[in-house]
């Protein structure tokens, strides 16, 4: 297998390049040296956590990095430790453990704390502990450097609610200001949302600087208090030279700070304070529905295309689209009725009853493989019957005719196996039969979704029964495998209410592949990727290339200094033989409809490779192959954009494959999984690509990753298959 | 630094000659000749350029066979507990050269001797002899290459390393006049080597790394910054691509037979040595590796050893001593011998001793 971990990297690199052609204000009591922390809005996963040396409220190359875990507790470790101020989920970096959602913003947090959240960015932004505790109504004293919001106790409750939720409003505030600020300009990428997220959460501080009190003793969020803050913020916004020219623009045709408080502070109130005052048992489900609402955004961008939001727009007017986005903004996000009830989640404590059975004995909850969160249920069949699967008992199910759908996430190893769930009550009697998944199964990650029958509607259900793969008898060894998590029940889901723009894609969802680099290439289906897999003529000739055929829906814009990271996963499917390669800090820049992405003279390009057996692990440095290099890309119509890579496959058969022997024998199906992030790549339709992260070992220390680089983006799983 | 108490304790222990591996070639039933409670010697150990006149050491332009300086100090003594039973104990502190390195090692030796049997007529005077000895060192590290079957290793250490040996001697001596006698002894015995950590540094593809063993599974880093195009920056192998079994190559077991005959002559103040020990070592795994890798291992030694003393007081002597030996110090210094420096072991060495040693 040593010559797969050898080549497998240069032929990764190469499908890499195609995939890319403060302020101070800490306390002075704290002394202590922060090599522990937790970064929180909800734990954050493989948030990238800097030490930041110089002050400046930014990441400059040459300080500390580190990432949080992927574990759901949002840990972070800097070895020797940081005596400076911490910036925490930089580069649009961090996923939240229990909503899933990417993080959005960029958290600081003073020298000393061991915590990095939206309040000890108030804190870095220069309130005071005593401030902060005052204007949100928190108990004086409430160590904000220190206390970890989401903490729980044994029994899984919160240790302080209140400071969890005042921790999320907060966020809800920064980050919907943030998104409709870019928003309005098409504005995509890290560099854009951390600038704007800054000025906001600098602009709440100085607002509550002045005695202003967000939270009342009732918890009541003030309006006025949200409405000064965005006229703070959008002014300084307008007049920063961080924030990119698109975006004063757009400010400026909607008015900017004399027109947009009085359209959307009511409906950030509404939002913010509904985070307040969730309840505790339905809190992730209300944060994961307000983060993920993109409606004060939708109708604002509405307004300005139509010319109701201007900067001459009249005041009662101005009212009228206020009260219009409030509206919106108070409706649910994916359903047009009740939030979605939560029947499981797997991380419950104590752990949910469940058993598999005929052949499904050996079904466990665990950690799901990368793109779940938390833990979820191993469905693992191993022989047995047809109907090996099992059983989950989550407790009585209101089952009503406004409550139909089962919906679920579910990770399935190969693509179109038939996923059929079953309700089932005190009794095998008392179910709702078999019911199939309304959606085609691809292979990894994806939300399934399972319509109760009219007839079959009953409260009297307590079990969800899952068989996966029914119907065919899975092997004994190594049998089959499938997760699931987070079970709810809500009503059928709709479409989200405004369809998306801005945003690239590959026209219908098609990829070219041209053996020799010509514009005669074969084009492949996304599905057909994701499934049976792209063939590839292997050995390979120098000319091959990716043919692309990308297009805009709207137009987004990127801000200067902008850069995206791109990893690629390619495993053995014979063996647990693995690849993986990254590079990061390539720029890329937009002008009109070309996409221009160049790697800097010093990227960070590594390779990850592990034999089958496992007992080789390398990490290997291709900086050198693709450092200077310059793409370019096209949304224009009928473009094709060429991305080459068969030069550099050979390069690394000729120049690396000198310890290796029957290079050329390569054949068969491999596993590819493609992250990028920082570019609004969604599919055709305007679907979003499942969030995945790639885990970039930097380092194989008796034989163990460590030192793990995650790169976290849009992800994409498909196959490819050398063939002669 | 050798810890004094390790010193002192050992000088209570010491009994008898300090005859015992590595001077085992002039072991006698009995020690007590000349001497009332014991003995303490004190002695420097030297070879090198100036000293080799008969050009007794092998030269040689093979790096891999040259043979090198050598020096030595030890402290060795006896304590006579009884009648006819003696302690004995000895440390020795060594820098042993090769064309290119010298590795500093210390050894050690512990003893108990009781004769069982006096001489009469010509059935000889017989004892046993019990002792424990070995040598260790902090680190050894070779600057020259190393070449193994899937790297060439540019330089190689290794942390601790060190033999333990237990052996068993039965000797017999006959008083040939009142001022000479005669000896011949059998021993046999047991070797374990074991060592610490290995470490390494190697090239690849221009660049330069450290490796890091784990038994047999090597961490190798980039030791500094590499141009090279593309290059690894870690590697870990548990393959063994590098064709070595290290715990076998470097930390073997053995055991060890040998006989010799030795006679000894006074006349007033002088007083004359001389010993012939045959070694013959048998160990596990590392000669067959030598042998699988078509290389020559080294399983036999002869000694010589001549001393010449002179009493200047009643209680002190003075004394010269030479060592010649076949092939290098193998059955004084197992822990030299592995599957890299076997072929060193066909050289022939020499030492020389002067001394004083104190009767009492």
């Amino acid at each position: 297998m040593h010559f797969k971990l050898r080549l497998i990297p240069t032929a990764v690199a190469s499908l890499l390049l195609a995939a890319c052609g403060g302020g101070g204000g800490g306390s002075g009591l704290l002394t202590s040296s922060s090599s522990t922390g937790t970064v929180v809005d909800g734990y954050l996963n493989f948030a990238k956590v800097v030490c930041d040396v110089n002050e400046n409220g930014a990441y400059d190359p040459g300080e500390p990095v580190t990432f949080t875990s992927n574990t759901g507790d949002g840990k972070f470790v800097f070895r020797p430790g940081c005596t400076h101020s911490l910036l925490g989920a930089v580069d649009g970096t961090g996923t939240n453990a229990d909503t899933g959602l990417a993080f959005v913003g960029l958290l600081r947090a003073p020298a000393g704390a061991t915590v990095i959240t939206p309040l000890t960015t108030l804190l870095a932004a220069g309130l005071t502990p005593l401030q902060i505790t005052t204007a949100l109504h928190l108990p004086e004293g409430t160590n904000l450097f220190t206390v970890d919001p989401a903490a729980t106790n044994a029994d899984g409750s919160l240790k302080d609610a209140t400071l969890l939720k005042t921790t999320l409003a907060v966020q809800q505030l920064l980050q919907k200001t943030t998104e409709v600020v870019n928003g309005l300009a098409g504005m995509s990428g890290s560099v854009s949302t951390a600038a704007v997220y800054t000025l906001v959460a600098n602009a709440l501080a100085t607002t509550l600087k002045t005695g202003a009190v967000l939270v009342d003793t009732t918890g009541t969020i003030d309006s006025a208090v949200v409405s000064d803050m965005l006229t703070l913020a959008l002014t300084s916004i307008a007049n920063a030279s961080s924030i990119d020219a698109a975006v004063k623009d757009a400010l400026v045709d909607s008015g900017g700070a004399a027109t947009l408080p009085v359209v959307m502070a009511e409906a950030l109130t509404s939002q913010a304070q509904e985070v307040l005052s969730a309840p505790e048992a339905t809190l992730t489900a209300t944060v994961l529905d307000r983060q993920s609402n993109t409606a004060i955004t939708d109708t604002l961008k509405a307004a300005v295309v139509s010319g109701d939001l201007t900067a001459s727009t009249a005041p009662a007017d101005l009212a009228t689209l206020g009260a219009t986005t409030t509206a919106e903004a108070e409706k649910p996000t994916s359903t047009g009725g009740t939030l979605p009830g939560v029947l499981a989640t797997f991380d419950e404590v104590p752990p949910l009853v469940f058993a598999g059975f005929n052949g499904a004995e050996g079904s466990s909850i665990q950690a799901g493989p990368n793109g779940g969160s938390g833990k979820a249920l191993n469905v693992l069949r191993t022989g047995g019957e047809v109907w090996a699967g099992a059983e989950v008992t989550v407790g009585a199910m209101d089952v009503s005719s406004t409550n139909t759908t089962v919906t679920a996430r579910v990770y399935s190893p190969l693509a179109g196996i038939p996923i059929v769930l079953k309700l089932e009550g005190a009794t095998q009697a008392i179910t709702t039969g078999e019911i199939q998944a309304t959606e085609t199964v691809v292979t990894g990650w994806q939300t399934l979704s399972w319509i109760v029958p009219t007839a079959k509607i009953s409260t009297a259900y307590t079990k969800v029964v899952l068989l996966p793969n029914l119907g065919t008898k899975a092997s004994v060894d190594p049998g089959e495998s499938y997760f699931f998590d987070d079970i709810k029940l809500g009503a059928a889901i709709a479409a989200p209410p405004v369809a998306p723009t801005n945003y690239l894609y590959l026209k219908s969802d098609a990829i070219g592949f041209s053996a020799d680099g010509t514009s005669n290439s074969v084009s492949y289906s996304m599905a057909a990727f994701q499934s049976t897999g792209i063939n590839i003529k292997w050995p390979m000739a120098n000319g091959a290339a990716l043919k692309l055929n990308l297009a805009e829906n709207g137009t987004f814009n990127i801000a200067n200094g902008q850069t995206l990271s791109a990893a690629v996963q390619i495993e053995d499917m014979a063996t647990s033989g693995q690849i993986r390669a990254y590079t990061d800090g390539v720029t890329v820049s937009k002008s009109g409809s070309s996409i221009t992405l160049s790697v800097p003279n010093l990227p960070q390009a590594l390779i990850y490779g592990v034999s089958g057996n496992g007992n080789t692990k390398a990490v290997i440095n291709f900086a050198s192959k693709v450092q200077g290099i310059s793409n370019v890309l096209s949304t224009a119509t009928s473009a094709l954009s060429t991305v080459m890579f068969g030069e550099v496959v050979n390069f690394g058969i000729t120049e690396l494959s000198n310890q290796f022997t029957g290079i050329t024998g390569l054949r068969g199906k491999y596993k590819v999984t493609i992250v990028v992030n920082q570019l609004p790549l969604r599919k055709a339709d305007g679907t979003v690509f499942d969030t995945t992260s790639i885990q970039m070992p930097t380092s194989v220390s008796n034989g163990v990753e460590s030192n793990i680089v995650p790169v976290t983006g849009s992800g994409l799983v498909g196959y490819i298959n050398l063939v002669d | 630094m050798v810890n004094v108490r390790v010193w002192a304790v050992l000088l209570l222990l010491a009994g008898g000659p300090a005859a015992a591996a590595p001077l085992d070639a002039l072991l006698t039933a009995t020690p007590e000749a000349g001497v009332q409670r014991g003995r303490i010697e004190l002695g420097v150990d030297v070879m090198n350029q100036q000293l080799d006149v008969l050009n007794f050491r092998s030269q040689s332009s093979d790096p891999d066979k040259a043979t090198g300086d050598y020096r030595g100090a030890h402290v060795s003594g006896g304590l006579r507990v009884g009648e006819a039973a003696w302690l004995s104990g000895s440390l020795w502190q060594r820098a042993v050269g090769d064309a290119t390195d010298t590795y500093q090692y210390t050894s050690w030796q512990v003893g108990g001797q009781y004769r069982f049997r006096e001489a009469q007529g010509l059935v000889p005077a017989m004892a046993v002899r019990l002792s424990a000895w070995g040598n260790y060192a902090s680190a050894t590290e070779t600057t020259k290459p190393v070449v193994v079957p899937g790297a060439r290793l540019d330089t190689v250490k290794i942390t601790a390393p060190s033999d333990q040996q237990l052996q068993a001697d039965l000797i017999g001596s006959w008083p040939l006049s009142a001022s000479s006698d005669v000896s011949v002894l059998l021993s046999a015995g047991s070797s374990q080597l074991s060592y610490g950590g290995l470490s390494a540094t190697t090239r690849l593809d221009g660049c330069h790394y450290n490796l890091a063993f784990t038994g047999n599974a090597v961490y190798g880093t980039l030791a500094k910054p590499c141009s090279a195009g593309i290059y690894l920056l870690e590697i870990y192998d548990n393959s063994g691509r590098l064709g070595i079994d290290v715990a076998r190559e470097i930390a073997w077991s053995g055991s060890f037979v040998q006989a010799g005959v030795n006679g000894s002559w006074r006349s007033g103040p002088w007083s004359v040595q001389a010993g012939y020990l045959f070694h013959m070592a048998q160990r596990e795994s590392v000669d067959a590796i030598l042998a699988a890798r078509k290389q020559a291992s080294y399983t036999q030694n002869h000694s010589l050893i001549v001393e010449s003393s002179y009493r200047f007081t009643p209680t002190w002597r003075a004394f010269a001593r030479g060592q010649f030996s076949s092939n290098l110090f193998f059955n004084e210094l197992p822990v030299t011998y592995n599957t890299s420096t076997a072929s060193r072991f066909e050289a022939k060495y020499s030492v020389l001793t002067l001394g004083l040693m104190a009767d009492f």
